[in-house]
């Protein structure tokens, strides 16, 4: 309870006619029930004061326009090296254009790391592990923020690419949002799992073993199994889809 | 009001940094003294909730803080040895980020950068970035961020470093007046900080506390130890091998003054001096290295 608090409780008391009660057993029995309903007012209403909101506008000020930004470069550097590229007949297959997309995919959630890793090089990863949120939060805070980034460039991307190539936009999503989704419900899961200093080295760890996956099996698939839109594909995009909501909101309920 | 550390160790592959330490800290100025390595800003941080204690807890008014969570935080100031900052931070934006990080209402978070600028004097430099700082502005940032939730356990670590004398009596006395019902605990080499305003100091050596009480209990600790005398300047190396000395001050007349650390007095004209806690700390850490203790 805070200092504030016990004052204003303190001087209830005193005002409280104590003439009524007469013995130390009968003032706990009164006393203790009082201060428990204070405490759990004066955190509630310290609770809604904070919301995750609150947060995330805080960090949309201070750190979204940066990672915007960012990604808005990367979407205009990329859609520009890829409206070259696909004049060029020696890239122009689909084999070659479906494993950059793929890759491409896993990549742009990897882009979180440079930030994450402000935070530890410029030593504010101990300021905001001392904040009211806890650690995890203020990274899922940041986490969020630049998913929104990656959706419209990896939109961007796929616009692109559905405008310049004969690949359908079913093919073309498929393609990617299997790669992207996967990334990101990985790293929403390292996360929820692994302590906040050691979250760089995993980030980085899986976004390398996810494109060793992708690399080994383009080299031993012949099909072109990523770019059917099966029911399998839709299942499983809908899964990813909905294991990132759940995650996020397991992570959001947790540390709010 | 209470801060309890109960059986606290923080074990690495290759050393201890904290060895089965237990204090607890009531309201008041408590300074935590201790040479480089002696284990205080892991303890510090162990307080602060950043980092896990390999064994032991921390509770606060009997309830663990793992368990209180952001609660504990809430009512909680930290202000490391290295704070970080963004380099685009001007002194307003990293205030107000860290009051936003500590879940203050916007418009109370204002009111408070605004006081807590003017208590530190940095009011006219609001607007500039922290990095184009001197060290010693940038240590009243790191102060007033600290200050800005109006906590109830206020953790510093060599908070004065990089900062001029006047600025060290404007910060004890800020110190002093805020530490009222509070729990302020100071970790620092500037002895003479702590000396003024703490009400307990704790030592710590090779990981474990190793003095837990008053500054007049402590330097006890010392009395009839201290003496001073002059000496020619002529014999100041001779001496300076034969005794450990406190300080010098080179005179005007040809002579040196010394205030040295001795249990008997060691020339025929030194007299006893009133012991301070720079004097019973050089004494629980000589500079040679010997171990005392």
């Amino acid at each position: 309870m805070s200092r504030k608090m016990k004052e204003k409780l303190s001087r209830a008391f005193e005002t409280y006619d104590v003439c009524k009660l007469n013995n130390v057993e009968h003032m706990q029995a009164v006393e203790e029930p009082v201060i428990q309903l204070a405490k759990a007012q004066f955190q509630k209403s310290y609770r809604n004061k904070n919301k995750f909101r609150d947060l995330l506008l805080c960090q949309l000020k201070f750190c979204g326009i940066k990672m915007w930004t960012f990604e808005l470069l990367i979407a205009i550097i990329t859609s520009l090296i890829l409206r070259n590229l696909l004049a060029d007949p020696y890239f122009m297959t689909t084999r070659k254009l479906v494993f950059f997309v793929v890759c491409f995919a896993i990549a742009v959630p990897m882009m979180l790391l440079p930030f994450l890793y402000r935070s530890i090089r410029y030593q504010m990863f101990e300021m905001e592990s001392v904040s009211v949120f806890s650690i995890k939060t203020v990274l899922f805070s940041k986490f969020l923020l630049f998913f929104g980034g990656e959706v419209l460039l990896v939109a961007s991307v796929l616009l692109v690419l559905w405008n310049t190539t004969s690949i359908t936009f079913a093919e073309l999503a498929g393609c990617i949002l299997i790669p992207f989704l996967l990334a990101n419900d990985g790293y929403l899961l390292l996360l929820k799992k692994i302590k906040s200093e050691k979250l760089c080295q995993s980030f980085l760890g899986f976004g390398i073993v996810l494109i060793a996956i992708i690399v080994i099996s383009f080299r031993l698939t012949e099909q072109m199994l990523w770019m059917r839109m099966t029911p399998a594909t839709v299942v499983s995009i809908l899964g990813l889809v909905l294991y990132g909501v759940y995650q996020s909101m397991t992570l959001f309920k947790k540390y709010e | 009001m209470k801060l309890e550390v109960e059986n606290i160790t923080k074990k690495y592959k290759d050393k201890t940094a904290v060895d089965n330490v237990s204090i607890t800290f009531t309201p008041g100025v408590w300074g935590l003294l201790g040479a480089n390595g002696a284990g205080k800003t892991t303890l510090m941080r162990m307080i602060a909730g950043i980092m896990e204690p390999t064994e032991g807890k921390i509770l606060y008014d009997g309830v663990p803080i793992e368990t209180l969570q952001g609660e504990y935080r809430r009512i909680f100031g930290y202000l490391p040895q290295e704070f970080g900052f963004y380099p685009e931070f001007n002194v307003q934006d990293y205030l107000e980020y860290m009051a936003a990080l500590k879940g203050m209402p916007k418009r109370e978070a204002k009111r408070k950068i605004d006081e807590l600028l003017e208590q530190v004097s940095l009011s006219e430099v609001r607007k500039k970035k922290i990095v184009k700082l001197s060290g010693g502005m940038k240590r009243r940032v790191g102060i007033a961020q600290a200050l800005l939730n109006d906590p109830e356990v206020l953790i510093l670590d060599e908070p004065t470093s990089g900062l001029d004398p006047g600025e060290r009596v404007r910060f004890r006395n800020l110190l002093s007046e805020f530490a009222k019902d509070r729990i302020v605990v100071i970790s620092t080499h500037i002895v003479s900080d702590v000396e003024y305003i703490a009400n307990q100091n704790a030592i710590m050596k090779d990981g474990k506390i190793i003095e837990n009480d008053t500054t007049e209990q402590l330097v006890r600790l010392v009395d009839g130890k201290i003496w001073e005398c002059k000496i020619p300047s002529s014999d100041l190396v001779k001496w300076e091998r034969a005794l450990k000395l406190i300080n010098l001050r080179n005179e005007a007349d040809g002579t040196t003054s010394i205030r040295y650390l001795s249990d008997q007095a060691e020339t025929p004209d030194s007299v006893s001096a009133v012991p301070r806690l720079e004097d019973l700390y050089l004494w629980l850490f000589p500079q040679e290295g010997e171990v005392r203790l």
